[in-house]
């Protein structure tokens, strides 16, 4: 379970969660939406531990694991996966290169020994087939050249050989078409277990007609303001974020 | 006694160290009873007083003062017995595996029992000192040898090369593996100095790799002179890699028409290193494309200076120097793109970019141009800056440890500068390298 209380967090000396509180049981898919600047994507960052990104009140913890007391690469060993919402790319370090490391630091982090090729390739071609990611473009270097469908699709790629427990996905749906959006969410949805936490955050109700949550919540001005089934993100599409303090997105 | 006095041209001490060495060594040289031979090193010789040791008032010399940074000349090695190496353990078991003609140099002096070379089908091969020591050869091998005009390092080179190799390829051959030039200094405090000429004959293919390692604290000088025939190929990959020395080499490449020249300069330590290099196309639709990466911490000193000389039109050039500088190490490039008058159509590139993962290294570029042509296109650029704490994260937050996410990081940027190599068994052996420098602090 994620259990997020009263966190307060500041980047660049200016407060932007001010006691964000949030509980995701295991098994369940949460929505954030809010509008630009209500620290949805900071929230995203905290939890997974970015620099620069100061924690200054509250606590998170995910399976009873303080995640501010870990590394970055603790949090992920631990299970904590953010897909990004503008993945980087990475010059000279090829996708396949990347994805062995990723998976063994996960599988040293739980004292196994390294993959090996022959599985580890077994492995990528099964995930990547699924998604419609070639081989040829895991050669390439990692999200170099790729379009935004393409570069969605090899985040649940990641996610898929990674198989967190906790996945924070930053607005997925960001500068992607219908067929992409409809592409990355079946990859997602295949990954939801009663052993997977999830939280959507999003602008808009789109997404989860393909990745349906249980709970929705709203988040405007660093807190939750209001939480309640998947039929909330409708309302919100019809009304907007203006009676929540903000303009629309 | 009047107030002008004669003022008299006197030895700094950096070059007095030179020119006592020669005075203590010269009975000694290979050829030293060949009275040609001896003029020719003594030609050299009366450059080398002319033009001096250089310093920061040398406008080449500018960041690499060589007066201050060189401050002993070490005995010259190569003149006695053979001393003991392991040639595979010093490259190491992915390079050793490379499958090449060996030309092994150990300690100065040309080692035929390392060597494999001889007798290669195609190939032209004279060890230097043999051809030297005898009259009748002498003048063949001088006439291969001639000193271009305000080089000091060839100039050094020349006064006391003990070895060297003169490689002649045939028109139109095409070697089935590349030549390894092998050059180890084993012993301890010991100067070397080689002077190489290879020759490529019209449309004839080959690569060459050349690995300078020492484990002391040893001194290097050499000098290649490079012609490309015609419609030519020639691969060149250097590594230069010492713990403890100081490393001087410089090269002249002539590039025939449509001939192509594919060198990768890999620096990794070395307390001082400088690389010279003449890159001249003499015929139409020519193409050179030059990488260099460099891997330097402590206070290591690399500099790399590179001319392309653009003599003849349509031809094309590409440089880009990656540099990877730690703790209060130093690196230099000065790339200077010269477009003679009538060298129209010419397309002369520059890119250095280094990576200063310290806030004492230092990165020193000094991009030049020189047209006299007014139909080309040519551009430099460079670039400094630390890892990015983006990409950084990016590779953290899918658990990769801090670690090992810079060493794939840095790895990645010199990599760009290296993966021009495609002999797969020496790009392997350089990724190795380039782990073993990141994993070694």
């Amino acid at each position: 379970m994620l259990e997020i209380k009263d966190l307060r967090a500041e980047v660049d000396g200016k407060e932007i969660l001010k006691g964000f509180s949030l509980t995701v049981p295991k098994g369940e898919v949460h929505a954030i939406m809010g509008p630009n600047g209500s620290g949805k994507s900071t929230l995203s960052y905290v939890l997974s531990g970015k620099e620069g990104y100061e924690v200054t009140g509250g606590s998170a913890t995910w399976n009873g694991q303080d995640l501010f007391a870990m590394s970055p690469e603790e949090r992920a060993q631990a299970g904590v996966f953010l897909a990004f919402q503008y993945p980087m790319e990475i010059p000279g370090v090829a996708s396949l290169t990347f994805l062995r490391a990723a998976m063994n630091a996960h599988r040293k982090a739980r004292g196994e020994a390294e993959i090996s090729i022959p599985d580890f390739m077994r492995a990528v071609k099964t995930e990547a087939e699924k998604l419609g990611i070639s081989m040829e473009m895991l050669k390439r270097p990692l999200n170099v050249g790729f379009s935004g469908g393409e570069k969605k699709r090899n985040e649940v790629l990641q996610m898929a050989l990674l198989k967190p427990t906790l996945c924070l996905l930053d607005e997925m749906d960001s500068g992607l078409d219908i067929d992409a959006i409809r592409v990355a969410a079946e990859g997602v949805n295949r990954l939801r277990s009663p052993d997977t936490a999830m939280i959507v955050i999003t602008h808009y109700q789109r997404l989860l007609n393909y990745i349906v949550p249980d709970v929705v919540h709203v988040m405007a001005r660093g807190q939750v303001l209001r939480s309640g089934g998947k039929e909330l993100a409708l309302e919100l599409e019809e009304s907007g974020y203006a009676s929540y303090g903000a303009e629309a997105a | 006694m009047t107030i002008h006095q004669t003022i008299t041209a006197a030895a700094t001490p950096a070059e007095q160290r030179f020119l006592d060495l020669y005075a203590s060594v010269s009975g000694r040289l290979p050829g030293a009873d060949v009275p040609a031979v001896r003029a020719w090193r003594e030609e050299a010789l009366d450059a080398f007083a002319a033009l001096g040791v250089p310093h920061r008032r040398v406008e080449a010399w500018k960041y690499t003062d060589l007066r201050a940074l060189m401050t002993t000349v070490h005995p010259l090695g190569g003149l006695d017995g053979a001393e003991q190496v392991d040639v595979n353990a010093s490259l190491g078991r992915t390079l050793a595996n490379v499958e090449s003609y060996r030309v092994v140099f150990a300690g100065g002096k040309f080692r035929p029992d390392l060597s494999t070379l001889q007798g290669a089908p195609g190939i032209s091969f004279k060890p230097l000192c043999s051809k030297l020591k005898s009259e009748s050869e002498a003048g063949d091998a001088l006439a291969a040898l001639t000193l271009p005009k305000g080089d000091v390092v060839a100039a050094l080179s020349t006064t006391f090369a003990t070895s060297g190799a003169l490689i002649s390829i045939a028109p139109g051959r095409k070697l089935d593996k590349p030549i390894h030039f092998i050059v180890i200094a084993p012993g301890e405090g010991n100067a070397y100095a080689l002077r190489n000429a290879i020759t490529l004959g019209d449309g004839a293919e080959a690569s060459i790799i050349e690995t300078h390692l020492g484990a002391g604290a040893s001194q290097a000088w050499s000098f290649t002179a490079l012609e490309i025939g015609k419609g030519a190929t020639l691969k060149h990959a250097r590594l230069t890699q010492s713990e403890a020395s100081l490393h001087l080499s410089s090269a002249t490449v002539t590039l025939g028409e449509g001939a192509v020249y594919e060198p990768t300069h890999a620096a990794i330590g070395g307390a001082l290193t400088r690389s010279e290099g003449t890159i001249r196309f003499t015929g139409p639709h020519a193409r050179a494309t030059y990488n260099a990466a460099i891997l330097a911490r402590g206070r290591s000193h690399v500099d790399f200076t590179l001319v392309v000389d653009h003599a003849a039109p349509h031809c094309e050039s590409r440089e880009l120097v990656k540099a990877v500088l730690d703790d209060r190490a130093r690196a230099v490039f000065q790339g200077k793109v010269a477009v003679q008058r009538g060298a129209q159509k010419t397309d002369g590139k520059q890119m250095a970019n280094a990576l200063l993962l310290s806030n004492d290294a230092e990165f020193d570029s000094k991009p030049e141009l020189e047209i006299f042509a007014d139909d080309v296109v040519c551009g430099h650029g460079a670039t400094a800056g630390q890892l990015d704490e983006d990409l950084m994260f990016y590779l953290q937050a899918r658990g990769i440890p801090e670690t090992q996410a810079r060493a794939l990081l840095i790895a990645a940027f010199v990599g760009a500068a290296l993966d021009t190599v495609d002999n797969e068994g020496l790009h392997a052996a350089l990724d190795e390298k380039v782990a073993a420098w990141l994993a070694a602090k």
